[in-house]
């Protein structure tokens, strides 16, 4: 086994989290409240995240599961109304729960980024292309010198040709893909160390999906950066991520090495994600879908929350807590076929 | 070239909204009940003087004829005689020493209505559901729910009657001393601007706080955005957009108003001249006056479609 398979296998067993000096971003029982409506919504339920430096982890899971909130809850940007406790939430030696306003506007952008799904929605819409780049490489770039050859320079590694069209141009003006790749220039113009990608080829047709995907591979190969990559595509998770989360109705409910997960899933619902992706892939007229829905958020809950979809539902599914178990190594699962007792 | 384009639009559409807005105008004139020349002549007058009065201004022509006989002389400047004021004023000299009077007064009370809304507005949005927030809110309800003109004799009542700051009734023209132009047309500006400021302030807020939960806001701070760069670059600077085209809206009000305003405050403007013609059926100067309103509308109109084109470059797309 190799040395860094063996440091994976470390990342996802819960430690005292000082001791794991290797990990970038270290997150432990996150909690998110969202008030909605009078009702109290838990919308992120015991999240632990830990990444290492130059690391890809895929979250996938399907709409509503909370990967948003969950990546949003890690620049601290939660929603004003929204509540969040952890027992640990570290981007390198920072806490994030602690850090003061301040501080956190100083780590965004600079040393934890986020890209988000539509890329037309996240440029200043009455602004060009070049007055982002300029503000965002006055404040950010590690490169010396003025804004606009650095921006070319940026703008050329996410293979984008014609530079100062593009700098000239408002966001409406641009296609999707493209607004994407300039998305992703910005963000990589500070050299941070986490990068969340919060579902970004989602809202973008196929050829440029794969073309953004390729683009995200180029970029991990030449840049230090960890990654989260939020997805409710399994092939597109499999072809960037070192270690795959499965996230369900706010909870990870699997997590462990890309292959391993692919290859022996070991949660029901898992299981039936990724025969879905596999039938998909093959075309199939009927898609063998995961009967039910997603449970609802508000409250308590006893037993597991897949439950009710499970096929392999037990009786003690309903009324007992369900921990994380080890099925394999390296892997984790939130399912009582794995329990020890 | 795609804004010139745009406002190219612009201008022929509001051409032919005045068009139509003339004919409308006119077409309204007519039908008023009340005859001009007993109006002007008396109800003792011989037939024979009503007659002749009536072929004089050309009152017996077909509507049609008398509507472009009065357009083609209204392109000239010419917009007719008075029928009741002695000497025979021409209209567009009534227009001429009054449209400047209501100009300073309109334009000053939309500059003290923007600037207080600019300041609540900000304030409430930025400090939602808070102390501040309810105060400007509640008190925009307040202020819109009171009627220009009571508001214009409680500021009587207050600023001249009881502190002396400012005369009660007359206006001095701004040709003869800006100075004493702003500090008589001072109260019926902020009579008319006050309600005015209430219905922007309550505007500009509302539009803010969309804006502030666009997805372009959260990715700002994800860049590491500051706080106040967000408000003004992010989201004023796009709440502006709807911003204008609402006070563009408001214009119409804003010459109601003034029409009001004019009349309590004594300021010899199109307003005072437009009501006094209509009590004595003077139509050729109801007319006249009408028809310089639709065109300040329209103006404004143009001017807003004009702000919004270069505020919002998806505008001339
Ligand atoms: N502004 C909001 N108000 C109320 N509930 C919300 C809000 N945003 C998200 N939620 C709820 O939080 C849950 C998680 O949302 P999200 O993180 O966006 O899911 P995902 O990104 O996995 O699709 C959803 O079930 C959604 O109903
Ligand atoms: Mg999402």
């Amino acid at each position: 086994m190799s040395a860094q398979a063996g440091m994976r296998e470390t990342n996802v067993m819960i430690e005292p989290p000082a001791l794991n000096a290797t990990n970038v971003l270290q997150v432990h029982g996150l909690n998110l409240y969202l008030d909605a409506k009078g009702r109290r919504l838990h919308v992120v339920r015991s999240v632990d995240i830990d990444l290492a430096a130059s690391e890809v982890l895929g979250l996938i899971g399907e709409s509503g599961s909370g990967k948003t909130m969950t990546g949003l809850s890690l620049l601290r940007l939660e929603p004003e109304r929204a509540q969040i406790t952890a027992e640990t939430m570290r981007l390198d030696d920072t806490d994030l729960l602690a850090a003061s306003q301040g501080a956190l506007r100083g780590l965004r952008g600079s040393r934890i980024a986020m890209i988000f799904q539509d890329p037309v929605g996240a440029f200043n819409p009455a602004k060009r292309i070049g007055w982002h780049a300029r503000e965002v490489l006055r404040r950010r770039a590690t490169r010396a010198g003025p804004w606009r050859p650095v921006a070319r320079e940026l703008l050329a590694e996410v293979d984008i040709a014609d530079a100062d069209r593009v700098l000239g141009s408002y966001p409406h003006q641009l296609s999707g893909g493209m607004l994407q790749r300039v998305l992703i220039a910005l963000v990589l113009a500070a050299e941070p160390q986490v990068i969340i990608a919060d579902e970004p080829t989602t809202n973008l047709d196929n050829i440029v999906e794969q073309q953004i995907l390729r683009l995200f591979r180029k970029v991990k190969r030449t840049h230090g950066a960890a990654f989260i990559f939020i997805t409710h595509d399994m092939s597109v998770a499999a072809a960037l991520s070192d270690r795959i989360a499965v996230m369900y109705a706010g909870e990870i409910v699997e997590v462990g090495p890309t292959e391993a997960v692919f290859e022996t899933p070991k949660h029901p619902y898992t299981v039936g994600l990724i025969r879905t992706s596999r039938a998909l892939q093959d075309g199939a007229a009927r898609l063998p879908e995961i009967a039910g829905e997603l449970p609802g958020l508000s409250g308590q809950r006893t037993g597991c929350a897949f439950a009710p979809r499970c096929p392999e539902r037990m009786p003690q599914c309903t009324t007992r807590t369900v921990g994380m178990a080890r099925p394999a190594p390296g892997v984790q699962a939130r399912c009582l076929l794995y329990a020890d007792a | 070239m795609n804004l010139l384009l745009y406002f190219g639009a612009k201008v022929l559409g509001a051409l032919a909204m005045l068009v139509v807005g003339a004919g409308v105008v006119f077409l309204l004139m007519h039908a008023v009940p009340g005859d001009a020349a007993m109006a002007a002549l008396g109800d003792a007058a011989s037939p024979d003087a009503v007659a002749s009065f009536r072929a004089e201004h050309h009152l017996n022509d077909p509507l049609a004829q008398q509507f472009w006989d009065w357009a083609r002389a209204a392109l000239t400047g010419d917009l007719g005689k008075s029928i009741s004021l002695a000497g025979g004023f021409s209209t567009s000299a009534l227009i001429a020493g009054s449209l400047p009077n209501t100009l300073f007064v309109g334009g000053f009370a939309l500059v003290i209505a923007i600037a207080i809304s600019l300041v609540a507005g900000s304030i409430a949005a930025s400090r939602h559901g808070r102390m501040e927030d309810v105060l400007a809110t509640s008190g925009a309800i307040v202020t819109i729910s009171m009627p220009d003109f009571w508001l214009g004799y409680m500021l009587v009542l207050v600023f001249s009657l009881g502190l002396g700051w400012f005369p009660a009734y007359g206006f001095v023209r701004p040709s003869e001393s800006l100075a004493g132009a702003f500090h008589s047309g001072f109260l019926p500006a902020l009579a008319i601007a006050v309600p005015m400021a209430g219905i922007f302030s309550r505007m500009l807020r509302t539009t803010l706080l969309e804006t502030f939960r666009r997805a372009y806001v959260v990715s700002a701070h994800a860049m590491g955005f500051g706080r106040s760069f967000i408000f003004w670059h992010y989201v004023f600077r796009n709440a502006l957009i709807p911003y204008v085209t609402a006070i563009g809206l408001q214009a119409r009000y804003l010459l109601g108003g003034v029409v009001v305003i004019e009349r309590v405050f004594g300021v010899p403007g199109v307003g005072s001249v437009m009501v006094d013609a209509a009590f004595a059926r003077d139509y050729g100067v109801v007319q006249g006056c009408a028809v310089v309103f639709l065109v300040i509308v329209i103006a404004t109109n143009l001017l807003v479609d004009a702000l919004c084109g270069l505020l919002d470059p998806r505008r001339a797309a």
